[in-house]
């Protein structure tokens, strides 16, 4: 597969990016914030801890992803690495797919070594206070919360690339897929509170339900509640329905990047 | 070997590369020269299918431009080429190795021949940011070679290197060519491409408007003559300079003034001085 190269190249490229361990870094600092925050806010400290912890988690994992992917094709067409790539025998395919499943590689090992991080720093928290909790479930609930986040983390890389092949500037690149980060997280209470209200026409409620189906849905991939409120559980078809959701809607987001680039003089 | 057939490119409704033309023959060393913005760097973009021509075709090795099975034994080098200063040079050989299928026990011998070769031994394993500009240039060029292209493309493969550094690619292109290697590269050194090209080609504002082997231009292009000469019976000898055309008329008034005519050479232009009167005088007419 010609687009392995592309992507052990890629893959390597970012692990010895500063912003990889500089996350990583930033990551344990959200910790310690978690812990002060849950001093001060009102209610069981250790689930406001684990609510915050998890929260930046995600944000990180996400703010990863996105500077990943767009700047790095961003650095591969304005620094011309994509001549060098290209001269090759690799289509622009080969490279859109390669780039991708570098970045996605490089995300993963993120959010592997993320989760070690948050996991560590929760049952470091957990045990500071006197609440009981089950370090046993928390670990593996939060292991499923991070294997989701991978999933956003990856699926949000594929828009990246998009975007960093669509676009000729790299702020607008990046201005546009945080936009699109933060509309889909908000999709699902947008939808709820557009359905149930009695005020919006039902040409709107159409409309804004087209939207939530068309539109990256990024809070499905958030399940922290889950984490932190034992009492929640989570179907294993949710999981699977997830998970389809992803691959069809990344394949196609990769798809559209592979039809752009194709287009695209360099 | 590689032949340019007719290209044309507009951007933005300027026409930059103006229906260009030339072929490049197998074990040849092309030089493509020509000013700034003159369209060097978009025909080059224009051969590797980096950019699609308005209209007329690129074959190389017989084969469509866009065909990337010609890539396999093809060479390609950009000007100013950068690679992640986050990798080392193994890293990148690595990866143009795995590119070309090249087994892993053939690595080590393949990437210190080619690192030796731009004098560049003992530093594959360092990060490429802690590389001189010209040592990752020099590196670049080494990768190019890793798949025994029969053709090279370099767009300008000299600029930015000390002399050391161009000694190094100069003397790389022409053991290519000894080995019956093609190489077609852009510049704007004109003392290399003199001492380097079997054949150029200057492209002045998106046009080819010179074309032929280095030899014939500079032949082609008198300053005017030296005429070496002494009085019949004298030991003292003159130098008398001629015009091109004024050379007949100069022996014939040495000969009724009773001189010998010891030597006539002809003056010569550099490559460099040709080219640049040469392309002053085509901006000035059009």
């Amino acid at each position: 597969m010609n687009a392995i190269p592309v992507a052990k190249l890629t893959f390597k490229e970012l692990l010895k990016e500063k912003a990889f361990l500089g996350l990583l870094l930033f990551e344990v600092f959200l910790l310690f914030v978690s812990k002060l925050i849950s001093n001060v806010v009102a209610g069981d400290t250790v689930k406001v801890a684990m609510d915050f912890a998890l929260a930046f988690f995600f944000f990180t994992v996400a703010l990863f992803s996105i500077f990943a992917s767009v700047g790095s094709t961003f650095r591969d067409i304005s620094d011309k690495v994509v001549y060098l790539i290209l001269s090759k025998p690799l289509r622009r395919r080969d490279y859109v797919l390669g780039k991708f499943l570098g970045v996605a590689g490089a995300v993963a090992l993120f959010t592997f070594f993320s989760f070690f991080v948050v996991t560590a720093g929760i049952l470091t928290i957990s045990s500071l206070s006197n609440l009981y909790v089950p370090h046993v479930i928390v670990v593996e609930r939060v292991f499923l919360v991070s294997i989701l986040t991978c999933m956003m983390g990856i699926f949000l890389s594929a828009f990246g690339l998009l975007f960093a092949v669509l676009f000729t500037s790299q702020i607008l690149a990046l201005l546009s897929v945080l936009f699109l980060f933060f509309a889909g997280l908000e999709l699902s209470p947008v939808k709820e509170l557009v359905t149930s209200s009695k005020y919006v026409s039902p040409i709107n409620k159409v409309i804004v339900q087209l939207a939530y189906y068309l539109f990256p849905n990024f809070s499905l991939f958030d399940i922290k509640d889950y984490a932190v409120h034992l009492s929640l559980t989570v179907s294993p078809l949710y999981f699977l329905l997830v998970s389809v959701y992803f691959l069809i809607y990344t394949s196609a987001v990769l798809v559209v990047s592979t039809l752009l680039f194709e287009r695209r003089e360099l | 070997m590689l032949k340019v057939e007719s290209i044309s490119k507009k951007f933005k409704e300027k026409l930059v590369i103006k229906e260009v033309t030339f072929e490049i023959l197998e074990g040849e060393i092309f030089g493509f020269i020509g000013p700034n913005g003159a369209g060097k760097t978009t025909t080059i973009k224009i051969i590797m299918d980096f950019v699609k021509p308005d209209s007329g075709r690129v074959l190389i090795f017989g084969r469509p431009n866009t065909d990337i099975s010609v890539r396999r034994k093809l060479g390609f080098l950009p000007e100013r080429p950068y690679i992640y200063g986050s990798i080392t040079g193994k890293e990148y050989l690595d990866f143009c190795a795995d590119v070309f299928g090249v087994p892993y026990y053939e690595r080590r011998k393949l990437f210190s021949r080619l690192l030796e070769l731009v004098d560049l031994t003992g530093v594959e394993e360092q990060l490429i940011s802690s590389y001189s500009k010209g040592m990752v240039q020099r590196l670049l060029f080494a990768s190019t070679l890793i798949n025994d292209p029969d053709l090279l493309i370099l767009d300008e493969p000299m600029s930015g290197l000390d002399p050391v550094g161009r000694n190094i690619i100069a003397s790389v292109m022409k053991d290519l060519k000894e080995k019956g290697k093609t190489v077609f590269y852009s510049s704007h050194i004109i003392q290399d491409v003199e001492r380097l090209s079997d054949r150029v080609a200057v492209i002045v504002d998106g046009e080819i408007k010179l074309l032929d082997s280095v030899a014939n231009i500079v032949q082609n292009f008198l300053k005017g003559y030296q005429v070496t000469a002494r009085k019949v019976g004298s030991s003292n000898l003159e130098v008398f300079r001629a015009e091109p055309d004024e050379l007949w008329p100069l022996l014939e008034r040495l000969k009724t003034e009773g001189y010998e005519i010891i030597s006539v050479e002809p003056e010569r232009l550099s490559l460099e001085e040709i080219l640049v009167s040469y392309i002053q005088r085509k901006r000035r007419a059009g």
